[in-house]
């Protein structure tokens, strides 16, 4: 099954579980979603639970948190994180805050779905990462995933739980094939394990698991160690449950991600790993992120603008020698 | 002139697509605009228009196909003359002849060398030492402070610029045992934390601690033991069920010249004859049924056990079965089993009884069907329980075997030498 298959397939369950739920957003039911994502539910459902809206951000999160409050369980997908600037107030001054603001009594069970991300060559409009905007929000649940399998469970829990939770999807996890195995009972919220290892802890999510995935054998060959490898799966809140456990184990921290270094998501972790679990590193902490830089439209730029499996092996197998390992 | 049509790269993200349908047939003409295919990308299905005049000369992909982005899916022959483009180009979706000078096939590339300069370093040099304060990493340093180690005394023994926890650990290693001591440590697996490191320890003081905790030695496991456990462990993991049952005892008392476990293994072995399910095992996601009745038998000293087989027991004399199971004795006492003695079984005997064991259960040996639990003799009568492996043997069967070997065992034809 594919990561976009897992999805559809959460959606379809719970559309069909739950008359409540509906989906809006631009291309999401003629067209199927631009990541076709939603193909073949307005077919099953209706116009009127899966709605074409027009390209007006603020006005599809802006009704979807109008639903929310109506009783409603809405899944506003945005066509891409870069167009979700303008839904911003929407998504911060209303979904994340007014269950706070109404001393609890307005609940706000929706969803949004939030391509984003580098994908090839959509230039530097259509390529950003907004994980550590959404994640700084109170109030919002922020989900990343990476695997196919927590694809399919974590939208399920996202849509039946009751508070406001932004689902951010990487473009190019779309088409990840996996399996999933629909009768575990797995906690979104808690990280996973992606490989167990011993020396170093590398931490990251969505895309970046993969490509990390992919340096691993290479780092291990060159520093003649293991690495564990934990895929973040919730930016908010954080598991450090499942971080303290691997850098006790390992004393060694990597933090990789594809979003821009400064002001960064990676940063948090660094800083709690800083604040909290300093005597238990053996090696200062590594962070391997994007440029600072607009992400150029140039294919080799573009790619040198983000980590890479190569660059993720070459870079982890520098500092490990520096430090010995 | 031919013309390659190569799986379009539709969507930014496409890296194959799947083929749904052909809309031209091989010899069939096509005009530039005109259908040829339906292509679904990561996004969509499309329309797959022929951008030249000319003749389908080959369909290369099926329908139902995934196929990579850039691959030829197709060959047009072009009329020359009507061709509007002059020369090679690729099929895309737009209906007007717009030539579109796309890449192939984008995969991503090897980095070009020229980043690593554009890329910062990692400043790492900047956190080495060079003043008292920098170059211990923060658990090196909890270690030093725990065993109350100046770092600077590490940091000048060592030579080193940076210092790691396996460093301290190495210098409190070296700086408070004796080399015999450390030999000693390490043999019975003994942390440095159980030692108060103030003075130089020997090894006898590491020996009294040994004796004052009784400390166990750690062994290695041999070759052998790993593949017992795991055999067993295989073993434990099989879908088995029990018969208890108990046998006449008054024959093999009256035939005392053989042992008890060699008439039960001819007994057994005519008995498998008659059921084909006890001379089955499993072997590969395959069954195999041997014409003949193999039982390997448990054969043991306090620390080694081996299931050695005595093959074809059917038609072997007591005498010769006697013989053999005097040999594997020997070669328990020499250790001199070999992987063949072990092979071919598919069933198993285990005999406790000699050591007055009453009713026990066995585990099946490696892929057999079955094993057999002998049991002491007792009012006449002596245990047997059948441990059997239901996806070989089903409960009914067992027990038709049981109620055979019940009567067999009172059967003095089954007795002669």
């Amino acid at each position: 099954m594919l990561y976009r298959e897992a999805l559809n397939r959460a959606l379809d369950e719970v559309m069909s579980a739950d008359d409540s739920v509906v989906t809006l957003g631009e291309d999401v039911g003629l067209y199927g979603g631009s990541f076709r994502v939603t193909e073949g539910l307005v077919e099953k459902y209706g116009e009127k639970r899966v709605i074409d809206t027009p390209i007006a951000e603020l006005s599809i999160v802006g009704n979807a948190v109008g639903m929310a409050i109506g009783g409603l369980r809405p899944v506003a997908e945005l066509m891409t994180g870069n167009f979700s600037l303008l839904a911003f107030d929407q998504i911060i001054n209303h979904m994340a805050k007014l269950h706070y603001m109404s001393n609890g009594k307005i609940i706000l069970p929706m969803v949004v779905r939030f391509p984003q991300g580098v994908s090839r060559q959509l230039a530097a409009q259509h390529s950003e990462s907004y994980e550590q905007m959404l994640s700084a929000v109170p109030g919002l649940r922020v989900l990343s995933v990476n695997d196919v399998n927590y694809a399919y469970h974590a939208l399920k829990y996202a849509i039946l739980s009751d508070d406001p939770v932004v689902f951010i999807e990487h473009e190019l996890l779309y088409n990840k094939k996996g399996e999933v195995d629909f009768a575990q009972k797995l906690d979104p919220f808690q990280a996973r394990i992606a490989k167990e290892g011993s020396d170093i802890t590398i931490v990251s999510y969505l895309k970046m698991v993969d490509d990390v995935m992919l340096a691993v054998p290479e780092i291990e060959e060159a520093l003649g160690c293991s690495c564990e490898v934990i895929d973040l799966c919730s930016l908010n809140p954080i598991d450090y449950e499942t971080l303290i456990e691997s850098i006790q184990k390992t004393s060694r921290l990597v933090m990789v991600e594809e979003d821009h270094k400064t002001g960064g998501y990676g940063a948090q972790i660094i800083s709690w790993a800083a604040e909290e679990m300093f005597y238990a590193l053996d090696a200062p902490p590594l962070r391997l992120a994007g440029e600072d830089v607009p992400v150029p439209y140039n294919r080799s730029l573009e790619l040198s603008s983000i980590p890479t499996p190569e660059s993720i092996a070459q870079d982890i197998i520098a500092w490990g020698k520096n430090n010995e390992l | 002139m031919s013309y390659e049509i190569v799986m379009p790269q539709l969507s930014d993200s496409m890296d194959e697509g799947k083929l749904i349908s052909w809309k031209v047939k091989e010899g069939q003409k096509v005009n530039v605009g005109d259908v040829i295919a339906e292509v679904e990308s990561d996004k969509a299905i499309m329309e797959l228009q022929s951008f030249q005049n000319g003749v389908v000369a080959e369909i290369r992909a099926k329908e139902g196909d995934v196929i990579p982005v850039g691959e030829v899916i197709a060959i047009i022959e072009a009329n020359e003359s009507e061709s509007p483009v002059k020369k090679s180009e690729k099929v895309v979706k737009e209906p007007s002849p717009v030539k579109r000078e796309k890449a192939p096939v984008q995969k991503p590339q090897p980095k070009p060398a020229v980043t690593k300069e554009t890329k910062p370093k990692i400043a790492l040099s900047k956190h080495h030492p060079d003043d008292e304060t920098g170059g211990i990493s923060p658990k090196a340093r909890a270690k030093a402070a725990q065993y109350g180690v100046d770092t600077q005394t590490i940091v000048q023994k060592t030579s080193k610029e940076l210092l790691h926890v396996k460093d301290v650990e190495a210098y409190l290693r070296e700086h408070y045992f004796t080399p015999k001591a450390l030999s000693l440590l390490d043999k019975y697996g003994l942390d440095i934390a159980s030692f108060a490191l103030n003075h130089k320890i020997d090894e006898t003081e590491v020996q009294e601690f040994i004796d004052k905790n009784e400390t166990p030695l750690p062994q290695p496991l041999t070759q052998m033991q790993k593949a017992i456990i795991a055999n067993v462990t295989a073993s434990a993991q099989k879908p088995v069920y029990h018969l208890y049952e108990h046998i006449d005892a008054q024959l093999f008392l009256e035939h005392d010249a053989y042992s008890i476990t060699a008439w039960l293994i001819k007994i057994f072995a005519n008995v498998m004859m008659t059921h084909e399910a006890f001379r089955s095992r499993l072997q590969n996601d395959r069954l195999i049924i041997s014409p003949n009745a193999s039982i390997a038998v448990a054969v043991a000293d306090a620390k080694n056990l081996y299931m050695p087989v005595v093959k074809d027991a059917n038609k072997r004399a007591i005498a010769d079965i006697a013989k053999e199971l005097a040999s594997f004795k020997t070669k328990l006492q020499e250790k001199s089993f070999s992987a063949q003695d072990m092979q071919g079984s598919s069933f198993g005997i285990s005999n406790l009884g000699m050591l007055g064991v009453e009713p026990f259960d066995a585990m099946i040996n490696k892929n057999d069907a079955g094993i057999v639990a002998i049991g002491g003799l007792k009012d006449g009568q002596i245990s047997v329980t059948l441990t059997a492996d239901h996806r070989l043997i089903n409960g009914y069967e067992a027990a038709l075997f049981m109620q055979d070997l019940k009567q067999e065992v009172q059967n003095p034809l089954q007795f002669k030498d």
